[in-house]
Formats: structure tokens, C-alpha cells, sequence
């Protein structure tokens, strides 16, 4: 019907046309005998009590916003001081004002939300996030277990984060406090918060964020039970911890975060560990990997030393017992031979004798090597051995050492008096004193170590032991063996 | 990129170290590398736990001197 008319031209059943104020005027009827006395609930923004005695008012939620006005005929019927922020219930009509084109409520009485009022409005908000899944166990984050950076949403100035600051230094003094300050309570406090989660979301490496706040009136606490707050909570894409309130306050926000405290110090110890735990946990693993190791090293140990007995060490040791049996024999044998070598001609004996004991001196003096190597080798692979044999090493070592060095140092010390007396004697007073002088220039300021530094005509300072003397320079003249000198070492 | 490891990525490799040496297969040379890894870490735990401590009590000191020279 309606797109057939603006299609039509104008002047044609103007019959069906409103004016402005037809429409405006039946707008008003139909709502007012549709909502001839309704309550709402809502904050209260834009508060003017004007000169006429009417309170003009906007009662707004989240989403919406509904004027208010109260005749001065009914204000007697509001109850408290209304001010912007503070929340309300408004009872009256619901009427159309066509001179502000504007649907307003014409309250015939205000006053503050009861408990009753709140609590309804926050129990339908929380069943709506229900519904929707944001208050499910399943989707609850962990927090981590050592947090290294800790956002916290709250009031500057307020207690709630004295006492986070206070409970973090305590506990976990690791985590660094980011603090995003947001107003939390009053008329700014919705969208305050909303923007500090906003801000949050372009922070990176956020271990666990803290939205808090101190006790207050269940009005106080109103900004937590709202719709926006709590979307800003469960959207949020680090864990978050509640802890607003007292004890006995739960808000929508507790429902929807990762972990609800009670209260905010409650909140910093559930988003922390507590660091003498941990520090007793470092402890525990630290001694557990080294008894381990020591263990697994003892197993080790008594392992070789069990294969040495039981098979490598028994036949070393058998097989140099055959050998130094096999060796005595020979040795007999060849004393044997030689006797009779001996009996059966003097003449060459002696010159034979004396290069058989060379062959079999050289031979014992081989093989016995020999066996005091293996000896020595087996000695050291027995781990009893091989410890004795250490320890004598060590406190053989210990020894030089101290005798190195307390030899070094009391080398150091004569050396020292030697260089002191040296440098006595060659100290300018005694030679001095001895009939030597030193000269300078006529000012004392340089000393003057070549004749080249002369000139004839200039006056220069001689130095004795007691005194100096200023001297006038008649000629100077350079040794040839000097001269010579200087040149060869230049070259 | 954050090379940084964290205090929970030391705390992490502590318990795996102590996990994987309770296995007791771990060969001689393997144990010994986690035995200096282990206290390796654990003597970085301790002091990262320490300095924590002390900037704290710093800090608070000298919130205490401001708030006694106020």
C-alpha cells in the first residue's frame, strides 16, 4: 500500500495523507493507550532540573536510551537527589512529544533501583549469556602458571590496585603490573572499561589480565552486571581474573571471566604463584637431578668395577704369573747352559760368559719391564687402584705446589728488598750526597741530561745535595766518544 | 621474535630434565649434559626468583624513604 502511494502522483488521495502533527497526534494516542503506566529501569544520564521545576532526564542501558520528564507537580514523588550515573526506576506513561518528535516517558514518579530491581535486570542478562555459551566451564581458560606480565583493569587511584601491587610484590615479585586505568564506577564507568579491553587487545604477550575493584554498593558495582562489561570480559583473548567487590558480591563479569575472585588480593593470589613455593620447587628438582646423576654414576662405577673381577682382571693377573713362572725356567735353563758351556772350554768362556749375561741381564731387564707395565696398567684399571694412585698423585701435586709457591714467594720477597735497596742507592740524596749534581735550567723546571741542552752565554741551575747554585755556561763542547756512541745506536 | 625464555619455559625444562633422568636409560654422557643443564637452569630460576626479590625491596625502600621525606 505504502510503496503503491509514493509511487502515485502527488495530489491524488489526499485523503490518506497525515500531517506532521496528525501523525504525531496519533502516535501519542495509540501509545498512550498501549503503555498507559509502565516501570523501567535504568541509569540515569543527562540530569537537568530546569528553572521550571521539571527534571528532564535519559534512563539508558547499554543499547538504549528513553527520555524522561517529571513535572514539578510530581517531583515531590522522587525520593533521592537524582544524579547522572545512579540507577533508577521510572513509573508513568508513555507518550509522544510531537513539538520534539521524540517518544518519552512522562514519569509520574523516580526513584533509585532497589536491590529487587538490579538483581531482576542482572539475573535476565545473565540467563541471556548463559544461553549463549559464555558461561560454560568448558570454556574457561587456565591461567598460566608463572605470569611474567599482568594487566590489571581498575582505577588508578582506587584500593583494588594498591592491593594488587602490594600481594604481587609479596608473592610473585617476577610479574610485571601493566595497569590500565579505567574509571569503575560512575556514569563513564560501561564504557570506560569496554575501551581499556579495547586497548588490551592490541597488547601482545599479556600472560593474565586482572579486571578488579574495591567494595562498594551494589549500585557501585552496577558497571559489572552490564551487558558491555561482561561481552568485554568473555571477548577477551587473554585469560582474565575477577576480583571485584567483597566477599559476598558476584556480578555478571564473575560469571563470564576465566577465574572469579572474591575479592581483588584474592584476585592477584589466584594470578599468581606464590614464589617461595616455587622457589622451594626449583630446590626439589635441583637435588633430585643431582641424586639422580650421583645414582645412575654409582651404578656405573660398580658396574666396571664388577666386569674387572669377574672376568678382565683375574686373567691379566693369571697371565702374568705364567709369564714370570716361564721366566724363571728360562733363566734356569740358561744358567744351566751356560755351566756347561763354561765346563767345556775355558779358553772361550770368558768372552762368552760376559756376553751372556749382557743377552740375559738385557732379557730379564725387558721382560721384567714388561710385567711392572702390565702390573702398573692393571693397578691403574682397578678402580681401588686407580683411586690410591690418584690421591698419592694429588697430594704429591699439593706438595710441589706449596713448595713452588711458598719458594716463589719468599724468591719474591728477597727480590723485592734487592730492588728497594737498589733503588736506595740509585736515589738522587745519596748520590748526592757522594759529590755528584745534577743541573737544570735556570728555573729548576727541567733537568738538563745533554750538553746539546746548553747554550753558551745561558745561565742554568746546578744541584747539590743542600742547595744549588746558578751558573753562567762560558763553552760547552760534546765528546767525541759520546757522539760516536749515540750515532751506533742509532743506527 | 621473543628468544626470551621464560620463567615457565625454565621451570618446564627442570621437570622434564628430572622426568627424563628417572627413565634410567639415559647414556653417561647424556646424564652428565642434563645434570649441568639442570643446575644450570635451576641457579637461573634462583637468580631471576632473587632479583625479582630484591627490585621489589628496592623499590618499596624507596617508596618508604619518599614517603618519609614527605
Amino acid at each position: 500500500m505504502l510503496e503503491s502511494r509514493d509511487n502515485d502522483p502527488p495530489g491524488e488521495e489526499t485523503d490518506d495523507i497525515f500531517t506532521v502533527s496528525e501523525l504525531s497526534d496519533a502516535i501519542r494516542q495509540s501509545l498512550e493507550s498501549e503503555f498507559p503506566h509502565v516501570r523501567v529501569l535504568g541509569e540515569i544520564t543527562n540530569f537537568t532540573a530546569h528553572s521550571s521545576g521539571h527534571f528532564y532526564l535519559t534512563l539508558r542501558d547499554e543499547t538504549s536510551r528513553l527520555g524522561v520528564v517529571v513535572f514539578s507537580r510530581n517531583t515531590r514523588n522522587v525520593d533521592f537527589a537524582p544524579e547522572n550515573g545512579l540507577t533508577a526506576v521510572a513509573s508513568g506513561r508513555i507518550s509522544h512529544y510531537g513539538g520534539g518528535g521524540r517518544t518519552q516517558l512522562i514519569a509520574v514518579s523516580l526513584r533509585r533501583a532497589g536491590e529487587g530491581e538490579l538483581e531482576l535486570s542482572k539475573r535476565r542478562l545473565l540467563a541471556r549469556l548463559m544461553e549463549e555459551g559464555l558461561t560454560d566451564p568448558g570454556i574457561k581458560r587456565d591461567l598460566p602458571t608463572y605470569p611474567e606480565r599482568i594487566a590489571v583493569i581498575t582505577s588508578p587511584g582506587g584500593a583494588a590496585i594498591k592491593d594488587i601491587r602490594r600481594t604481587l610484590g609479596r608473592r610473585w615479585p617476577l610479574a610485571r603490573v601493566i595497569l590500565i586505568p579505567a574509571a569503575v564506577q560512575g556514569e563513564e564507568a560501561c564504557s570506560s572499561i569496554v575501551e581499556a579491553f579495547d586497548r588490551l587487545e592490541e597488547m601482545e604477550g599479556i600472560d593474565v589480565v586482572i579486571l578488579a575493584r574495591g567494595g562498594g554498593s551494589a549500585e557501585d558495582l552496577w558497571t559489572f552486571n552490564t551487558e558491555a562489561v561482561a561481552r568485554a570480559v568473555a571477548d577477551c583473548r587473554f585469560p582474565v581474573v575477577t576480583g571485584i567487590g567483597h566477599e559476598i558480591d558476584t556480578t555478571v563479569c564473575d560469571y563470564v571471566s576465566d577465574v572469579c575472585a572474591a575479592t581483588p588480593t584474592a584476585a592477584a593470589e589466584v594470578a599468581s604463584p606464590d614464589s617461595a613455593d616455587v622457589r622451594r620447587s626449583v630446590g626439589v628438582f635441583v637435588e633430585k637431578i643431582a641424586s639422580l646423576c650421583s645414582t645412575d654414576a654409582r651404578r656405573r662405577f660398580e658396574r666396571v668395577e664388577f666386569i674387572l673381577r669377574s672376568s678382565a682382571f683375574p686373567a691379566i693377573e693369571h697371565a702374568l704369573d705364567r709369564a714370570r713362572l716361564e721366566l724363571g725356567d728360562r733363566f734356569e735353563r740358561l744358567i744351566e747352559w751356560r755351566r756347561n758351556v763354561a765346563e767345556s772350554g775355558r779358553s772361550r768362556v770368558v768372552d762368552l760368559d760376559d756376553r751372556l749375561r749382557a743377552l740375559i741381564t738385557g732379557a730379564m731387564r725387558d721382560t721384567e719391564g714388561t710385567i711392572a707395565g702390565l702390573s702398573e696398567r692393571l693397578a691403574r684399571l682397578s678402580p681401588a687402584g686407580g683411586v690410591e694412585a690418584r690421591k698419592e698423585r694429588l697430594e704429591k701435586l699439593v706438595n710441589t705446589v706449596r713448595m713452588m709457591t711458598e719458594g716463589n714467594s719468599s724468591t719474591v720477597r728477597s727480590d723485592l728488598y734487592g730492588k728497594l735497596r737498589a733503588l736506595k742507592n740509585l736515589g738522587p740524596i745519596e748520590v748526592l750526597g757522594r759529590g755528584y749534581t745534577y743541573c737544570t735550567a735556570e728555573d729548576g723546571s727541567t733537568i738538563l741530561g745533554s750538553v746539546e741542552e746548553l747554550e753558551e752565554g745561558g745561565r742554568i741551575s746546578v744541584n747539590f745535595h743542600d742547595g744549588n747554585a746558578g751558573c753562567l755556561v762560558e763553552s760547552r763542547r760534546k765528546d767525541a766518544r759520546w757522539r760516536r756512541r749515540s750515532r751506533s745506536k742509532t743506527q | 621474535m621473543a628468544q626470551k625464555v621464560t620463567f615457565e619455559d625454565a621451570m618446564k625444562r627442570l621437570e622434564e630434565i628430572v622426568r627424563r633422568l628417572e627413565e634410567e636409560k639415559v647414556p653417561l654422557e647424556e646424564s652428565i649434559r642434563l645434570y649441568e643443564e639442570g643446575m644450570k637452569i635451576g641457579k637461573r630460576c634462583r637468580k631471576i626468583l632473587d632479583d625479582a626479590d630484591r627490585r621489589i625491596r628496592d623499590l618499596s625502600g624507596k617508596l618508604e624513604e619518599e614517603a618519609a621525606g614527605e
